[in-house]
């Protein structure tokens, strides 16, 4: 039994294991970067090159005012609120993966503790 | 005596505020401490206490008064706040609560082993601590002026700023000092929920009475005209007065050798371009035979750009590109009567004209000296209604629309200098083959310049109408105004070059302002009526939507199509400010003399310069075949005409060479454009001001940017990458970030952190919206009654009806503002003070020292950082708020994003390469910030004493020198990256990070692969006790 959990610690202290963390996890916070830094850095673009476009009135708002100044608010929230689903879903992959949990193991809780102030 | 309302508010505010701070001071708790009696905090206090703690009187105040200042570009504001939490979320904030560091100095010592890197670490802490502390003390400076605005202090109206910054100042610090104020959940969640509801609840009110967000931006419209306009003869008690630049000249005026006729026959089209300019206006008859019945459209567009020539030396046309795509290749002339041949060229160009017509094509004048060729049917996309303007009745008796030939009486006085850069598209007579490129774009190249006076209607409208010749490429503009007007003096002022839309906003606003509406019947047809009695002369107006209440702009307000739109003053302030600059060297002084009794050009048959015959009263002629002269000798004949008294030239140019291009007889404003040219092709740059004219080579000086929107557009990016990425540096902000006891509720923690914010953040920009509207009095002050107290100030407008409840509102956001700026700076001043105390004095200066020690220090720090952070308050009156908060994201950006980034997400960081990244991008940019805010500072100073009537002190006199406001105006790219450092900043960090670390390859942590197994796995696994045993054990 000993040496079986020890075999999976050190199989968690893997540089391998650590790729595959590391890579999946950039992997999706970049994917939901790139979604919110393209409507971000493209609206300028839009400005830039539609500005007739942008400058035409939805309801009483300009268009280009309209989004930035109310819509972008809930598509940021939906993007936070992808990645929040989907990093949670990946950790708890993760820690399916890397086999059944010993009882040195915590579950859920973290015992971090912030340090205590002066 | 204070308002009670306001006061109460703001003094129960503070009250509670200081109170539930000393109460914490008396438990024994740290302020991140959730295990109270081993439960914790719900998800619902915690997001509302991260999210108080957010929002800074930047958001509170600083948003609302950037909008309604700068309009759309300061919506970025807001949403990069809240997008800088979420990038906060996708790459930094799980990797550092595994890691367990709750600020950035423990992070970047537990990261690196280096105690060393701490120290660093702390150094911006402070830095950034300070550029954030500013906008706190501006927004507490503002507020308690606004709350005492009618008390008299010091003989002066109002608290003065800076007794509110030093009152606010001492009460927090004493606060924090004594050991108070550490921000508890409970009163940062409180402060939230006051924020929250002093931003929302005023604007339901008055959105419920002056009309919502939607309403208010719709009487913010770009467009204007007047909807009906009626030529009702009859009524219209007027008469014709000739306004406008008309480069059509009567042709039977001119004597003389003029009268010779040319006459050139050919196939097809004129061949000679060299005659064709040489043929001057309707004075000679030209032939033109054109293939019939079918001609290719290439060919008749050719003979129409050359029979332009002969009006102007160089004419371009363009050609739609849907004119391309449709293969209109050839044009059918059979239906159109052939004119009489030879005839004159105006004839003939009509006659052209007409043919396009008839095949579909409308010939648009882009401007006095180039052409577009597109289909009728599109014309509404370039922004001309497809109905040809309303024909005049034939029948009228006396004709209405008299044009008549603009001519400069020698008895009226030198109309006003209106100074015209043209940085456009004045491009040698092109091809077919050219494309189609936006007119549009071609409107916002020219700037213009009208200086500020009182003129008389008649010549304000004429320099309205020239702008409209240049930018209608119209070849005539005439109007009518009504007699009762027509004495009418008009103040005009601008606040600097202007693109023609606001110069016609301007000039409008001013008319407006002056009871005169100015109506367009046709582009070419204006009309200016008084508005009482508009009715009188067949205007109406468009109502204006009921309830919506628009007050008056004042002159320095910017206009509503600047405003509205994207790329406005805060994008373009610096492109804008350029002026060119004399080279520095030696210069030529002349003084130019005129003999006021002989006309001008007689003067320069006198002295042998050129022998032409003077036309004063129609125009001026000057022969195109002049041998090639200096530029000296060219600019006294140039500063003769615009009849100024000094000349000042680059000695450098006193012998280079120009060569005169132009045609002969012309107008004072085609012969002053000739003048232009040539210098201009000679590489001479020509300014004029106040009576004196410079001229230096080109090469030396910067040009004034004709287009400043590139420049707005690279200050956007640069601005978004500070705000996104400087959120990662607050210090307070990553303490808060994990006050949760486990990852799921962190990250629903998050989330609620997300929709809290941004629900919060929709409101401010309604402020400023409604602020542009209702208390537009706002953009005339500056400091404290600038546009920066517009969050406190809007209620009141509710007072004349409402009585006390505008009182009351304005209370209620003078207390949001107190909770603002306070819970900001205390929490700042707690982060520096422990940064210092802790860091610096704990673990370098005295590792030894004991508790109570430890203790007198924290209080000492905090006194002393609450000083410099006071004293630095007192000199930011003049700045914006919300600016000063996105110039300390820029150092943050710079400095600690990249840190944080690299670190999480990159083994290969070593501490040499990461201390130089951060060191490298953070000094960098607070220089360059430091650096455009003292120019600001300077100019702010001065324009306060200019303002006050007051005498300028010693130290400002002498330090004005080195305002470099000078280079500023010269570079206006570099003052964009100086002032938003973040573009360049941010990867020069990077950049450095990596490649510094590449080379100190062998100082990483031997355990760096566990530390990233800490960063990154999944807490569950406990990793992190893993190597917690291992490294301590």
């Amino acid at each position: 039994m000993q040496s079986q959990s020890s075999q999976d610690r050190s199989a968690l202290h893997s540089e391998a294991f650590l790729r595959t963390l590391m890579r999946r996890q950039l992997r999706l916070s970049i994917s939901c970067a790139l979604t919110f830094l393209t409507a971000l850095l493209g609206m300028p673009l839009l400005n830039y090159f539609l500005p007739e476009l942008m400058a035409s009135r939805v309801g009483d708002f300009p268009l280009t005012w309209l989004l930035l100044g109310v819509l972008f608010f809930p598509f940021v929230w939906a993007i936070a609120w992808v990645f929040i689903r989907r990093s949670m879903a990946l950790e708890d992959s993760e820690v399916r993966e890397a086999g059944p949990s010993p009882s040195s193991w915590g579950h859920g809780r973290s015992e971090t503790r912030p340090p205590t102030d002066h | 005596m204070p308002d009670p309302w306001i006061l109460g508010f703001s003094l129960i505010t503070v009250a509670v505020t200081i109170w539930m701070g000393f109460r914490s001071a008396k438990s024994s708790k740290s302020a991140a401490d959730f295990f109270v009696a081993g439960r914790s905090v719900s998800v619902g206090w915690n997001a509302s206490a991260i999210s108080g703690e957010y929002l800074s009187a930047a958001s509170f105040m600083g948003v609302a008064g950037m909008v309604m200042s700068a309009g759309y570009d300061a919506l970025w504001y807001p949403v990069c706040y809240a997008c800088g939490y979420l990038f906060l979320l996708l790459f930094i904030a799980g990797p550092l609560r595994r890691f367990g560091a709750y600020t950035i100095p423990d992070f970047a010592e537990g990261r690196y082993d280096s105690p060393t890197f701490r120290r660093i670490a702390v150094l911006f802490v402070l830095f950034i601590g300070f550029f954030y502390t500013m906008p706190q003390m501006k927004g507490a400076g503002t507020t308690l002026n606004y709350v005492f605005q009618d008390v008299s202090f010091f003989g002066q109206k109002g608290l003065p700023y800076w007794v509110g910054v030093v009152v606010v100042g001492a009460v927090i610090t004493l606060n924090v000092a004594l050991g108070g104020m550490k921000g508890i959940t409970l009163v940062q969640a409180f402060q939230y929920w006051i924020k929250m509801f002093a931003i929302s609840v005023p604007i339901f009110v008055l959105a419920s009475v002056y009309g919502g967000y939607g309403r208010q931006l719709d009487t913010i419209q770009v467009s204007k005209q007047a909807d009906t306009i009626a030529l009702q003869d009859a009524e219209m008690d007027a008469f014709s007065l000739p306004f406008g630049g008309t480069i059509s000249f009567d042709p039977e005026a001119f004597p003389g050798d003029f009268s010779k006729e040319t006459s050139v026959t050919s196939y097809g089209y004129l061949q000679d371009e060299a005659k064709a300019k040489a043929i001057r206006l309707g004075l000679s008859r030209t032939s033109l035979s054109l293939p019939s019945p079918t001609c290719p459209t290439s060919l008749a567009l050719d003979a129409y750009v050359q029979l332009r020539l002969s009006f102007s030396n160089h004419f371009t046309n363009y050609v739609g590109r849907d004119v391309l795509r449709a293969r209109l290749l050839n044009l059918d002339i059979s239906q159109v009567p052939k004119p009489p041949n030879p005839a004159r060229a105006r004839t003939l160009s009509r006659y052209l004209e007409q043919i396009f017509a008839t095949n579909g094509l409308t010939l648009l004048h882009v401007s006095r000296d180039a052409v577009a060729v597109i289909l009728t049917t599109n014309l509404a996309k370039f922004g001309h209604p497809v109905e040809s303007p309303p024909a005049v009745a034939a029948g009228n008796s006396a004709p209405l629309l008299q044009t008549i030939p603009y001519a400069v009486p020698e008895a009226n006085p030198e109309p006003p200098d209106l100074y015209v850069r043209d940085g456009g598209m004045r491009r040698d007579y092109s091809r077919w083959k050219n494309l189609w490129v936006d007119f549009r774009g071609r409107e916002r190249r020219m700037m213009v310049s009208l200086p500020a006076a009182t003129y008389s209607l008649p010549d304000l409208l004429l320099q309205y109408a020239q702008s409209h010749v240049w930018h209608r490429g119209v070849t005539q503009v005439s109007g009518r105004i009504a007699k009762e007007i027509l004495n009418r003096q008009i103040t005009y002022s601008q606040p600097g070059p202007l693109t023609r839309t606001e110069f016609d906003e301007h000039i409008q606003r001013a008319l407006t302002d002056h009871g005169i509406t100015l109506v367009h019947v046709t582009p070419e047809l204006y009309k200016a009526v008084p508005t009482d009695s508009a009715a009188k002369y067949g205007v109406a107006f468009r109502e204006v939507q009921s309830g919506t209440v628009r007050n008056a702009l004042p002159a320095k307000a910017p206009g509503d199509a600047t405003w509205l739109n994207p790329f406005g003053p805060l994008t373009t302030k610096a492109a804008r400010a350029a002026v060119p600059v004399l080279e520095p060297g030696p210069t030529e002084t002349m003084e130019v003399v005129f003999d006021n009794q002989r006309p001008l050009w007689s003067q320069m048959v006198a002295t042998g310069h050129h022998a032409s015959r003077i036309l004063e009263s129609r125009g001026v002629s000057r022969p195109a075949t002049l041998p090639p002269k200096s530029a000296a000798e060219e600019l006294v004949e140039y500063a003769g005409l615009e009849k100024v008294g000094r000349l000042t030239i680059a000695t450098s140019l006193t012998n280079l060479p120009v060569t005169w291009t132009a045609t002969n007889v012309m107008s004072w404003n085609q012969l002053r454009n000739s003048f232009q040219r040539s210098l201009e092709q000679a590489g001479v740059v020509v300014r004029i001001e106040r009576g004196a004219m410079t001229a230096f080579p080109a090469r030396s000086a910067v040009s004034v940017p004709a287009n400043p929107r590139p420049y707005a557009l690279l200050y956007t990016y640069s601005l978004i990458i500070a705000l996104v990425c400087g959120t990662a540096g607050l210090p307070h902000i990553l303490v808060r970030f994990y006050t949760n006891p486990d990852g799921v509720a962190a990250k629903r923690t998050t989330m609620w952190v997300m929709i809290l914010i941004g629900i919060f953040y929709v409101f401010p920009p309604v402020f400023g919206v409604m602020g542009r509207n209702l208390m537009p009095s706002l953009y005339d002050g500056s400091g404290v009654n600038g546009t920066d107290g517009i969050v406190l100030k809007l209620p009141t407008v509710l007072g004349e009806r409402f009585g006390p409840l505008g009182s009351i509102l304005s209370g209620i956001t003078c207390a949001g503002a107190f909770a603002a700026f306070m819970s900001t700076f205390s929490g700042l001043l707690v982060s520096m003070t422990g940064a210092l105390a802790h860091d610096v004095y704990g673990r370098i200066l005295r590792p030894q020292s004991t508790p109570e020690q430890r203790l007198r220090m924290f209080k000492v720090a905090a006194v002393l950082i609450g000083a410099v952070a006071i004293g630095l308050g007192t000199l930011v009156e003049n700045f914006e708020i919300n600016f000063m908060v996105g110039q300390a994201f820029a150092i943050a950006a710079a400095s600690y994003f990249p840190l944080l980034f690299m670190s999480v997400w990159w083994r290969g960081m070593t501490t040499r390469g990461a201390a130089t990244g951060m060191l490298t991008g953070g000094l960098m940019a607070v220089a360059a910030i430091s650096l455009t805010s003292w120019t600001t500072f300077l100019t702010a100073q001065g324009a306060k004493f200019q303002a006050l009537g007051r005498p300028e002190p010693g130290w400002f006199t002498h330090l004005k020198p080195y305002s470099l406001s000078d280079f500023w105006a010269a570079h206006p790219l570099l003052r964009i990256l100086c002032e938003q450092p973040a573009i360049w900043a941010v990867p020069l960090a990077i950049l450095l990070m990596i490649v510094v670390s590449k080379r100190t390859r062998h100082q990483i942590p031997a355990d760096i692969r566990e530390k990233m197994l800490v960063l990154h796995a999944p807490e569950a696994l406990g990793l992190r006790q893993d190597y917690i045993r291992d490294h301590h054990g």
